[in-house]
């Protein structure tokens, strides 16, 4: 309706200016309202003394909370510094935008073409990952503090069902470093997640590019500017590989699109992520979908053995850990995922407004950008490619993931578990954003929106580093 | 010049499976007194009711249509067609929702079993009003599904046709695969007849496990550089 409505404005000499209009102003109008919830948030709302808890809080203080007051983590000549830059950098793409977008250009495609160099970058991004490493322990981590050293003090093999490898490599380097050099269970947990950061950074580059070639800088500078990033300074949880290995996924799925390679070899990498962390089982439907695309393209074997791919990845994992002393039965009835020996649906909770509002805070936090998504769609900024299929159905299963599955140690410190359901999400926003044509006022927005993201983002990982309760 | 007679009987077949569900809907124990509004029957089970007679009412007024005027289906059919061509993103979508959609109900109905679980008789109170229409819809979209297949919607019209002949990389790497598998379901037989021998660490079948994902990885590999080679 909206793009009907577009062209018989457009048509219509007079018209036509205004509609160039309505679209920015109203980027520009929800980024404007963005600001002010977290002005709002920062200054005038009395802050929850543990986020986590919101049993006994005013609804103000859940609607406008942990997700939108984090301009109150950052002092006041810091956000007068970033005002100052982010003028300077719109007066900049006003003024020197050609000169500007060539060296990007210049640079971007050096980097790109020379992969050696790429990867360099990206292993020197490890000490920046390391020295501003989240010092955060959740609720969780204190188990594992506990059981950790129990279990390999009796030689007991650590593997959870939810998060088969993810759980036992993080339990192996424990003891290897603990042996070594004497670390603790946060210590190791610290140190294996910002070694997944310079993998990830070096595959979202890659991605980045093969997606927009033109915009790749400016999608990989959006896609980096949400708070999910935490996982790669440092977190201490078993997401931080899995996330990587989606990525993974993503990137072999674009290439299996573009038929550079068989179906397997997504197939083969969703089952290695699932092994991983059993919560990327949401992208199932997404393979479903490539399957269809093995349909159309009458490649029948291909079809049949990336099933098979998938389901031996799983199966062999099991068998393995089962080998090495895993209890099948114990494995299921302990794992929250499956219900805890209950039942899977106890872990989905209809949202009250309150749980909804925390929630709505949660999903601010992994990526403040995501709530443009509706907007885009509405003046339907998301192309209806290949890809965008592929993350719309990511999307599709992962927002509503994130909506009603229960968190049980408080939304603030479960923001990792839903980061990766809202990855696809993450990724659709960045694309559409970027991917346009006759968008009035475009670059003003981009600065806008990927300065202020880092901005929000940035200050509560250093917060996390600085004042975390290690 | 297509056929109608498929999708009439499909059409039939969603039909009386609907009125199965109807009446797996009317024979639910009645509500509760202060509840019921007619005939034992709440406000909210009435409005349910009442939603799938009109889906009922719906479909066969459908079907009666296409009994009346079959040349009306065959230009449908070939509009979804060229709707199902030009759209091939948006459609393969659409499939791989329907399929996600049997995954999900199927699931749902094995986590509800309280034979299995046992906890699962917590939801029955909910699940038992929703199953026969989860279960009919569930059935259309199996049935939907076939009648993609056989209408070939899904068949692009102009396709370039593949390769005759697999090149020899690919063969080995689906032997390679096929193989794993083999062993892979040897390996689960021997845990089923004795789980807890098979539960003993030992050295060397761990480095069977190796080498299995080892040999998995180099299958995929495999198939996915003959691909290449071929392309």
């Amino acid at each position: 309706m909206w793009r009907r409505l577009a062209i018989y404005f457009e048509k219509n000499p007079k018209m036509s200016k205004l509609i160039r209009w309505i679209e920015p102003s109203t980027y520009f109008l929800a980024f404007a309202w963005l600001l002010a919830m977290f002005v709002y948030a920062s200054y005038y709302v009395i802050p929850l003394p543990d986020p986590n808890t919101i049993v006994y809080a005013r609804l103000e203080q859940v609607v406008f909370g942990f997700g939108f007051n984090r301009l109150s983590l950052i002092s006041t000549p810091v956000i007068l510094l970033w005002g100052l830059g982010t003028l300077l950098l719109l007066f900049c793409g006003y003024r020197f935008q050609r000169t500007i977008n060539h060296f990007i250009t210049v640079y971007w495609g050096f980097l790109v073409e020379k992969k050696w160099l790429l990867a360099v970058l990206c292993v020197l991004a490890w000490i920046p990952f390391f020295l501003l490493r989240s010092n955060m322990i959740s609720a969780d981590m204190r188990i594992y503090m506990q059981w950790l050293p129990d279990q390999a003090g009796r030689n007991i093999v650590h593997v959870r069902f939810d998060e088969m490898w993810e759980s036992n490599l993080h339990s192996s380097f424990y003891i290897l470093a603990n042996r070594l050099w004497g670390w603790s269970v946060p210590q190791s947990f610290q140190f294996v997640a910002t070694l997944a950061g310079p993998v990830f950074l070096y595959l979202l580059v890659i991605f980045c590019q093969k997606i927009l070639p033109v915009k790749a800088p400016f999608l990989f500078l959006l896609l980096i500017s949400g708070g999910y990033m935490q996982l790669f300074f440092g977190d201490m949880e078993y997401y931080t590989l899995s996330l990587t290995l989606l990525l993974g996924y993503f990137l072999a799925a674009l290439a299996y699109i573009r038929k550079d390679v068989p179906l397997e070899v997504p197939a083969l990498i969703l089952g290695i992520a699932m092994t991983f962390h059993m919560e990327t089982a949401f992208l199932l439907p997404t393979l479903f979908y490539l399957s269809i695309f093995a349909f159309q393209r009458r490649t029948w074997s291909s079809l049949v053995f990336a099933w098979i791919t998938l389901a031996l990845t799983i199966s062999l994992t099991l068998l393995f850990f089962t080998h090495n002393g895993a209890d099948l039965i114990n494995l299921r009835d302990t794992s929250w995922g499956l219900g805890r020996g209950g039942n899977m649906l106890a872990n989905i909770i209809i949202p009250t407004v309150a749980t909804l509002a925390a929630r709505l805070n949660m999903l601010t936090v992994i990526y403040p950008l995501i709530w443009f998504l509706p907007l885009l769609i509405f003046f339907k900024r998301v192309a209806l490619n290949e890809l965008n299929g592929f993350l719309l159905i990511g999307a599709a299963c992962g927002i509503p993931f994130s909506l009603v599955w229960i968190s049980t140690i408080g939304f603030y410190s479960d923001w990792n578990l839903f980061s990766m359901p809202m990855f696809p999400a993450v990724i659709l926003t960045g694309i559409s954003f970027l991917d346009q044509r006759r968008l009035a006022y475009r670059k003003y927005l981009y600065i806008l929106l990927i300065s202020f993201s880092i901005l929000v983002s940035y200050a509560w990982i250093i917060n996390n580093h600085l004042r975390g309760n290690l | 010049m297509r056929s109608t007679r498929t999708f009439q009987l499909i059409l039939l077949l969603t039909i009386l499976e609907g009125i199965v569900a109807l009446l797996g809907l009317i024979s639910l124990p009645p509500s509760e007194e202060g509840n019921a509004l007619v005939g034992g029957i709440s406000f909210f089970r009435l409005g349910y009711l009442i939603l799938v007679c009109i889906m009922l009412a719906g479909l066969a007024g459908l079907w009666i249509y296409t009994l009346m005027k079959p040349d009306w289906y065959q230009f449908q059919a070939e509009r979804i067609r060229i709707w199902f061509f030009k759209h091939s993103f948006t459609s393969s979508a659409i499939i791989a929702l329907i399929f996600a959609w049997i995954m999900g109900v199927g699931l749902l109905d094995l986590l509800l079993n309280p034979n299995l679980f046992p906890r699962a008789i917590l939801y029955q109170y909910l699940y038992m009003r929703v199953r026969p229409v989860f279960l009919w819809l569930l059935i259309t979209a199996v049935q939907f599904l076939i009648l993609v297949y056989l209408e070939r919607w899904f068949h692009p019209i102009t396709l370039p046709s593949p390769p005759s002949g697999t090149p020899f990389g690919s063969l080995i790497g689906g032997g390679i695969i096929t193989i794993v598998l083999t062993v892979n379901v040897i390996l689960w037989l021997f845990y089923v007849r004795d789980p807890l021998s098979f539960q003993n660490r030992n050295a060397w079948l761990n480095g069977v496990f190796v080498f299995l994902g080892a040999a998995l990885i180099c299958g995929v590999g495999l198939r996915s550089i003959s691909r290449k080679i071929r392309k």
